[in-house]
């Protein structure tokens, strides 16, 4: 590889990179400074936990981040499951239909979320989970990302490897656990947090579906900062935000070890 | 099945059944509703409802607003998805020089996907705002009035950026997944060979990307679509003068809160058929291209 | 002794079963932030006061997913008891009949007493049928007020006491304003819509529909193009041009405040719930405040109202309405109003309310809190300055939005802008009349 090259790759990556976190550098400037530092960068500028504090004090947010947790782990765990088993039979395995229940499960992703809502509230009514964290999770737990992109991996693997773990005597669970899932590790550590950060920040259908603190998520409790007729407080707002990001943050930096570090083994062999 | 082992018939039913109820219950069903619904007229609580036939899409298609808007969505779209897939492509692969320091910039890439989306578009807001933002005192050192709250092209350029931004570190860290997959050897092999960087990007990288890719273009699409409507609703509101208003932000309008049940489900009926049209049409196309 | 103890017990009996047979009510509202931790409050003052009865406030988002919510539970059958809708929702609340319970009707059959004489007629006017019937409770409404820049008033050889009383004044103060340096532009607005179209047309005595702006039925049709609307509308446009007005964004105008707040511009029009917003910004200068502006030929009328009210939505158990009515009687007693709306800056709904405030000597400590009363209650209200109630309100501000930009950019003079309008919001007015008849 020429140094030059490398050189021109490596500095438009760190340029974008920086470009790309600005705004998040702006709003932890607002979150640590007092409101009139909003918008006046001065070195000097006074730091302060107080936006945090007025935040907290807002909205029962121990609980919402419990809340929250709950729901995130109920979902990725019930999809990686679930999406697993289905992926593997779409990728390995062949049976009448294959193609149209692919495209069924597919249509999962087209259709406009928008036309959801009524819908769905009156299923979870017959259901008698309105006001649950489970009737939030429920039509989640079939993901066609999941399913797509674990067969796209799936598919990759090469079939002499599944031969010799069959010839070996393997059951089907067996092979998934032993081929497929460390295989398709990475794919799902990526969907894993794809999932967790999606559902974490999902607003609407929470919003609509809830109505009491023991099952709402953060996302409802940090609206209530979003909507005010009498002026947008920044500091209180961008507080808020990284408060609720936080745990997400912390989770990606764990993730990102396991990440980068099997990336860097699979550099290395 | 060439092998004996799974044989069972049932197997691949079992595997799915979970998966397709859900879908069924929670996805299809009301698909089907919102088709028949397209059909009807009817106030807000379903109290009153008319069979109108096709009434409501004549009314769209006579609308000289929503063939505007299909232009609007097409303009928008296009860049989201194009700009999203390159740039994320040539951070993925910048990684992939710079092993030492990958942990910090992968963490700063992979941040803006932890927050949430209207935020994401109030962040936008406030930095562009042309009063008290920091992007136009910028741009006003380079000569260039901005004001997205009058001007469509600005507006444009505001909306796509905030909506590529955050599906950047989306199509990142599914390329760096990918990557991880290209045994290192096949690299190796082809720099040993005497192929230059970019052949072998051309000729290595990125055919063995191709199922990612693909992967990405069909999500992007549907991103690009289907998801970004909280970031206009943050910046923009479609303005100015319709500028930014994509389809998916019309139904939000007209559906949420206009509460025009007939029109919007006829909206939603007509961006579905077109998404699973492009969805058809990239399987058809250009998975065949796609070695797995 | 002994007579003591058995009342105590008769009383903790008493309460025991009161709390068995408590009667639960949901509110859902859509007040966020400090403005939800006051209405919190009303709520738990409420069920301090008695024991009969509960209410629950829940928090459902914007005004737009509250009414959303609303309805998706309605016709899953888990609808609240009470729901808060804006005020341009109005029109599609009152045209489902079978959907919500009207608040006189709900009054009169819990047996509560009610006096629909002692509310404020230009509050709840907005709300009541052609036959004087009030049918939703007024609980927060605002109106659009003008605010100022004491100090660059001064700055730019200005009195600082005299805020511009025309349009004529707003034109001569800015362009002073602008030539002495001490502001870059006049003025701004947030909510166009709402203050520089309907509000200018009330305070004009202009009609913004036919059938009384809509009040007469769902026959309606806008009439906002008329010649003192385009006349506003066309000076706004060279406004902008010179550098008089700054547009602050479509809706409720986001950009408008910080342009206030950083004494960009001078003066600005907005919702008088924004006082306490625009005092705790303005720190490094004195805010004024006055009316709006009229056209100097033309004598002011009265503005209206925005903000919000709370529905009955039908389909409850009985009970639950008795809960209902008398937390209305509670909720517009003099003393609950008088400390809402001392504490939010919404507008009192009751005469009483509002004589509670002055002699409490509100509005001595608090300059400028009455300028939005004074203002509402100019005049007894006409058919042009009642209120408005056309379908799909909603989104016909989104069109007015549009062509006020598309005036602004110079793509339509104002007369232009004013037709266009008028024809497309007529479409959505048909379509509802349609599909409501």
């Amino acid at each position: 590889m020429t140094r030059i090259d490398s050189l021109l790759i490596r500095t438009a990556g760190w340029m974008l990179a920086l470009l790309w976190v600005l705004p998040l550098l702006y709003a932890m400037w607002a979150a640590f400074h007092p409101p009139a530092y909003e918008a006046r960068f001065v070195l000097n500028a006074p730091l302060t936990l107080n936006n945090f504090a007025r935040a907290w004090d807002q909205a029962p947010f121990a609980r919402y981040f419990l809340n929250t947790i709950i729901l995130v782990t109920m979902i990725l765990t019930v999809q990686l499951v679930l999406c697993t088993l289905a992926a593997f039979a779409f990728a390995r395995l062949d049976f009448p239909g294959k193609g149209v229940l692919f495209a069924v499960v597919l249509v999962q992703l087209l259709v406009v979320p928008d036309i959801l809502l009524v819908e769905n509230y009156k299923t979870m009514r017959a259901l008698g989970l309105v006001d649950t964290i489970l009737a939030i999770g429920l039509p989640y737990f079939a993901s066609a990302f999941a399913i797509f992109l674990l067969r796209q991996t799936f598919k990759t693997i090469p079939r002499e490897l599944d031969e010799a773990a069959r010839v070996e005597g393997c059951t089907l669970l067996g092979l998934l656990w032993r081929v497929y899932v460390p295989l398709g590790k990475p794919a799902m550590l990526a969907f894993g947090l794809v999932s967790v950060s999606h559902h974490w920040n999902n607003f609407l259908w929470p919003l609509i579906i809830t109505n009491s603190v023991e099952t709402r998520p953060l996302t409802v409790g940090l609206s209530i900062f979003a909507t005010t007729d009498s002026g947008t407080d920044w500091a209180l707002i961008n507080a808020a935000t990284l408060m609720t990001s936080a745990p997400l943050l912390l989770g990606f930096l764990l993730f990102q070890r396991q990440f980068v570090q099997s990336f860097m083994r699979a550099g290395i062999k | 099945m060439k092998r004996a082992i799974f044989r069972n018939q049932l197997l691949p039913w079992l595997l799915l059944a979970p998966q397709l109820v859900i879908t069924f219950v929670f996805f299809l069903w009301p698909a089907a509703q919102a088709g028949w619904q397209s059909f009807l007229r009817e106030d807000a609580f379903g109290l009153k409802t008319t069979f109108v036939g096709i009434e409501n899409y004549a009314a769209l298609l006579k609308d000289r607003l929503y063939v505007d808007s299909i232009t609007v969505t097409l303009v928008f779209s296009v860049s989201v998805a194009v700009l999203a897939l390159s740039i994320s492509l040539v951070l993925a692969l910048a990684v992939d020089r710079m092993l030492s320091s990958a942990k910090v910039y992968t963490t700063l890439l992979v941040w803006p996907y932890a927050v949430a989306p209207a935020i994401a578009g109030l962040l936008w807001w406030f930095i562009f705002n042309p009063t008290i933002g920091l992007a136009p005192y910028a741009l006003e050192v380079l000569g260039i009035d901005w004001d997205h709250s009058l001007n469509g092209t600005q507006s444009m350029i505001l909306v796509i950026i905030a909506a590529t931004w955050k599906q950047i570190s989306y199509n990142f860290l599914f390329f760096v997944a990918g990557l991880q997959a290209i045994p290192a050897s096949m690299r190796e092999a082809a720099a040993i060979d005497g192929a230059g960087p970019v052949r072998r990007f051309w000729t290595i990288t990125l055919p063995l990307l191709a199922p990612t890719t693909f992967f990405l273009l069909v999500v992007n699409t549907v991103y690009a679509l289907f998801d970004t409507f909280p970031v206009i609703d943050a910046t923009t509101e479609g303005g100015p003068a319709q500028a930014t208003n994509i389809l998916v932000y019309k139904v939000y309008v007209d559906g949420f809160l206009g509460l025009n049940l007939g029109s919007s489900a006829a909206q939603s009926v007509i961006l579905m058929g077109v998404v699973i049209l492009l969805t058809v049409v990239q399987f058809r196309y250009i998975e065949r291209r796609v070695e797995y | 002794m002994i007579r003591t103890f058995s009342l105590s017990v008769l009383a903790l009996a008493a309460s025991f079963s009161a709390a068995a047979a408590q009667t639960e009510i949901q509110w859902w509202h859509a007040m966020g932030g400090e403005l939800g931790q006051k209405l919190e409050a009303v709520a738990a003052a409420y069920n301090a006061s008695q024991s009969e009865f509960k209410v629950t406030p829940s928090f459902k988002g914007t005004y737009a997913e509250t009414m959303t919510a609303a309805i998706a539970a309605f016709r899953a059958k888990e609808q609240p008891a009470i729901v808060q809708v804006f005020e341009v929702g109005t029109g599609t609340m009152m045209a489902a009949k079978g959907a919500i319970y009207p608040v006189y009707q709900l009054m009169k059959d819990a047996g509560e007493p009610f006096d629909p004489a002692g509310f404020l007629p230009a509050v709840v006017g907005y709300y009541t049928d052609s036959e004087g019937n009030m049918l939703s409770m007024p609980f927060n409404s605002s109106t659009p007020i003008m605010y100022y820049n004491k100090d660059v008033f001064e700055k730019a050889g200005l009195d600082r006491n005299t805020p511009p009383k025309t349009w004529e004044d707003v034109e001569a103060f800015s362009k002073k304003i602008m030539e002495s340096g001490a502001a870059k532009c006049g003025f701004t607005s947030g909510w166009i819509s709402w203050a520089q179209l309907e509000n200018f047309s009330a305070w004009h005595n202009q009609p913004i529909g036919t059938m009384e702006n809509g009040f007469g039925g769902l026959a309606t049709e806008l009439t906002v193009n008329g010649p003192v609307q385009a006349r506003h509308w066309e000076n706004m446009a060279r406004w902008q041009k010179e550098g008089v007005f700054s547009y602050g964004g479509p809706g409720g105008g986001a950009d408008a405040p910080p342009k206030f707040y950083t004494q960009e511009c001078a003066i600005y029009m907005n919702s008088s719930a924004s006082r306490a917003g625009v005092v705790a910004n303005a720190k490094e200068f004195e805010v004024g405040y006055g009316m709006l502006p009229h056209y100097a030929d033309i004598a002011p009328q009265n503005s209206i109202i925005g903000g919000a009210t709370l529905w009955v939505m039908t389909g409850r158990p009985e009970a639950e309405y008795k809960a209902a009515a008398n937390f209305f009687t509670f909720l517009s007693s003099p003393e609950v109003q008088a400390q809402w709306h001392q504490d939010t800056g919404y507008l009192p709904i009751t005469q009483a309310a509002w004589d509670l405030s002055k002699s409490q000597g509100y509005y001595d400590a608090n300059p400028g809190a009455d300028v939005s009363i004074q203002q509402m209650t100019l005049n007894a209200p006409t058919g042009n300055s009642k209120g408005l109630r056309f379908g799909s309100y909603v989104q016909i501000r989104g069109i007015i939005d549009e062509e006020f930009q598309a005036l602004l950019s110079g793509q339509k003079d104002a007369q232009t802008a004013l037709n266009d309008l008028v024809a497309r919001g007529n479409v959505l007015i048909r379509e509802f009349e349609t599909a409501n008849k």
